[in-house]
């Protein structure tokens, strides 16, 4: 304590021997340390409000510039308020039709025939779910939040629950097909395709999904902004949690929703992208080959390229905290509107999940096929607007793989009736 | 076989750690460089902590001319915040 005032007056004695010499009387009152403080504490800023006034325009500046350390953000909440609505509403338009018409197909007419078939399937509804808590968001980014903090926990924690659970499908897709390529030859999978295995392998990823969903329920709650006395739904986290515990939880989600399924999809997808180079030799037809390296490839540049900028930012951002990088207002500034772009970026692989997985797969395909056909025969016109960009696509798929094909130049006949 | 053992690893090593994801909100304001000058308490009009998603933490003070950001474990102004929160 003895130390704290002494030094208080050399800062004080400093500010005022670069000012007037009128002001060097405060320094000489030293008759009660406490009144002496105070009345240098009134000298210090009565000098600050005069030298405002004064003409002195280069100290101002200086002065001026110095103090304004306050880091104001309503540029990245503005960004925020026309971006996010943009994305949201584009994803969720695109990402509902292919969800959507992956859901239909797989329930009505195609067979759940192998485990990657039910992964896929609950990728699908973990996307839709996903997607459907993107309007909540976009409506938080342009009006605040009004429905409630009871609203603010469940979305965040839906939201959190199936970025998580898509992710690990993901991942047990690429651990599936692995799988079953290198037990091709033995057709022992009888025990791994029961029925009963399937739901369990279901429960364990859903369940490993709604627990890192929980965290969400808690932390996450509506808060009214200081200068716009508008309300936002956000993660509040409790004061005594420390700043290390802040910047493990950062490194923890980046380990497990992007590092792990990248390895594991990298470590099963070479595996897979061996044994087709290796069935090369073989005889098998090259066409074909191309056709599944092609897929390999896809999935893989895909998920680097809608994942990995999100995670960079985001490893960035907890190094930030770790050991403060960023001391430029400027740069924390591009900092949140890299993460706002990045991670609106990471939101699209629910969209694409359709296209990567399910209609580039020639199965599936031929099930669009026949689908369209019979409704171009019964003249039924059940297809919805939305469905039409899908069925494009696999049109203009089937109609690549089979150019020289006759069958194909049907096929395409058939859709423009 | 691998699938289970694989599994087993994800729900022993998820389960026994906390994740916070989700859409962050944009903190209104942050602290990046602070003041290392005390301020007169009949001065304050209002002292904020910012909020906790940024990197740094810190304490915004509103003086009626303009506003500060002061770090929070400075002496001078841990009485004001305690004060700040009996209100």
């Amino acid at each position: 304590m003895s130390s704290c005032p002494s030094g208080n007056n050399q800062q004080s004695a400093s500010l005022l021997w670069t000012a007037d010499s009128s002001f060097l009387n405060g320094v000489s009152h030293h008759k009660q340390i406490t009144m002496g403080v105070l009345l240098e504490y009134e000298h210090d800023y009565q000098y600050h409000d005069h030298d405002n006034d004064s003409n002195d325009s280069a100290y101002d500046e200086d002065y001026f510039g110095d103090l304004h350390t306050v880091c104001d953000k309503q540029e990245v909440r503005s960004f925020a308020g026309v971006f996010l609505p943009v994305i949201y509403t584009l994803a969720l338009v695109l990402g509902l039709a292919g969800n959507s018409l992956v859901v239909f197909i797989y329930l009505s007419h195609k067979r759940l025939r192998t485990l990657t078939d039910v992964f896929i399937l609950n990728l699908a509804f973990a996307d839709l779910l996903l997607l459907f808590t993107l309007p909540f968001w976009a409506a938080d980014a342009v009006n605040g939040w009004q429905i409630g903090t009871a609203a603010c926990k469940i979305t965040s924690a839906l939201y959190t629950t199936n970025f998580s659970c898509s992710m690990l499908l993901l991942s047990c897709i690429s651990i599936d097909r692995y799988r079953a390529l290198a037990k091709g030859s033995a057709h022992t999978p009888a025990r791994n395709n029961s029925r009963k295995h399937r739901i369990i392998m279901c429960l364990v990823v859903w369940g490993i999904a709604i627990v890192l969903g929980l965290p969400d329920m808690v932390f996450y709650t509506v808060r009214v902004q200081h200068s716009s006395e508008r309300y936002t739904c956000r993660a509040v986290y409790p004061h005594s949690m420390a700043r290390a515990a802040k910047a493990t939880l950062e490194i923890l989600e980046v380990s497990l929703s992007f590092i792990l399924p990248f390895l594991v999809m990298m470590f099963c997808y070479c595996r897979v992208g061996v044994a087709l180079s290796q069935a090369a030799t073989a005889g098998v037809h090259g066409g074909r080959r191309w056709r599944a390296f092609r897929v390999l490839i896809a999935v893989v540049g895909v998920f680097l390229l809608t994942q990995l900028p999100y995670n960079v930012v985001k490893l960035i951002k907890t190094l930030d905290v770790i050991y403060i990088l960023v001391t430029e207002c400027d740069v924390s500034k591009n900092l949140d509107l890299a993460n706002q772009i990045t991670e609106s970026l990471a939101l699209t692989h629910c969209c694409l999940n359709p296209v990567l997985y399910v209609f580039i797969g020639s199965s599936f395909k031929m099930h669009i096929i026949k689908l369209a056909k019979h409704w171009s025969q019964t003249g039924r016109g059940y297809r919805h607007g939305n469905e039409q960009p899908a069925i494009e696509i696999s049109l203009k798929s089937a109609t690549q793989t089979h150019t020289n094909s006759s069958s194909g130049n049907e096929d395409t006949s058939t859709f423009t009736i | 076989m691998r699938i289970p053992v694989f599994l087993l690893f994800l729900v022993f090593t998820m389960c026994s750690i906390q994740l916070v994801p989700a859409m962050p909100a944009i903190p209104e304001f942050c602290c990046i460089n602070f003041i290392d000058f005390p301020i007169p308490a009949n001065k304050i009009v209002s002292a904020v902590i910012t909020p906790s998603r940024c990197s740094s933490k810190g304490i915004m003070v509103t003086t009626p001319r303009t506003q500060f950001c002061v770090k929070p474990d400075e002496d001078w102004i841990k009485p004001i915040m305690e004060k700040q929160y009996k209100r």
